[in-house]
């Protein structure tokens, strides 16, 4: 799954410890996250998604296949 | 969310749980120990160590709990550490391949002692499960360092 997340991040003037503060997460899991490492759970997408106020779509984009490998 | 409430009262359960449990192995192993023959002392003195070791790591819950309540920001910093579901996720992954190499590793020492039944010195049989339990904890702790490097 691919996502916008450091795309998001960059364009609200955020670090990477300042998101994962505002989402409650590791810093390594905004890490992972951004480079396509780790797939969030469902409700941490919703979380990414409406602490920049977007639909979850807009943040993640599914890709057939996506989820082998985790 | 729930966890975030339940979390600081889940920390001071664990420790009360544990202090309590620990009473009871010491003063077991005291009452036991006064009442029972000399030969009896090192099984009393082993509960007793168990009891020691659990006061301590419960007394180190009930420390976190207290000192969540002096500093807010220690709370969310173990929250997060402890709940993120990365995290989680990596040490349920790690913990997975430990108890798979475990139960291998265990079933193929139970077939090796049907095979040489009454001929391996106790010395041996005792180092053979010391370290089926330590390279059960390597894999456990290798995985956690894989896995975090590679997600």
């Amino acid at each position: 799954m691919k996502n916008k997340l450091e795309e998001l991040r960059v364009k609200n003037k955020l670090t990477q410890q300042e998101l994962a503060d505002a989402l409650e997460v590791s810093r390594q899991t905004v890490i992972s996250l951004e480079q396509g490492r780790y797939n969030p759970s469902i409700l941490l997408a919703f979380r990414v998604a409406r602490y920049f106020d977007l639909p979850i779509e807009n943040v993640f984009i599914y890709e057939e296949g996506s989820e082998n490998g985790q | 969310m729930d966890n975030k409430k339940q979390y600081p009262k889940q920390v001071a359960f664990k420790g009360w749980l544990l202090i309590a449990g620990a009473v009871v192995l010491i003063v077991a192993g005291l009452i036991v120990s006064a009442q029972s023959p000399a030969y009896t002392r090192p099984y009393t003195k082993m509960t007793e160590g168990i009891g020691i070791f659990l006061l301590a790591v419960g007394v180190w819950y009930l420390w976190q709990y207290f000192s969540f309540k002096r500093n807010p920001s220690a709370l969310v910093k173990s929250r997060i550490e402890n709940l993120d579901e990365r995290k989680l996720w990596i040490r349920y992954r790690s913990g997975n391949n430990a108890f798979l190499f475990g139960i291998t590793v265990t079933y193929l020492a139970l077939l090796l002692s049907g095979i040489v039944e009454g001929s391996i010195p106790v010395d041996y049989a005792w180092w053979g499960l010391a370290i089926i339990v330590v390279s059960t904890m390597i894999v456990y702790i290798v995985s956690l360092v894989y896995f975090e490097g590679k997600y």
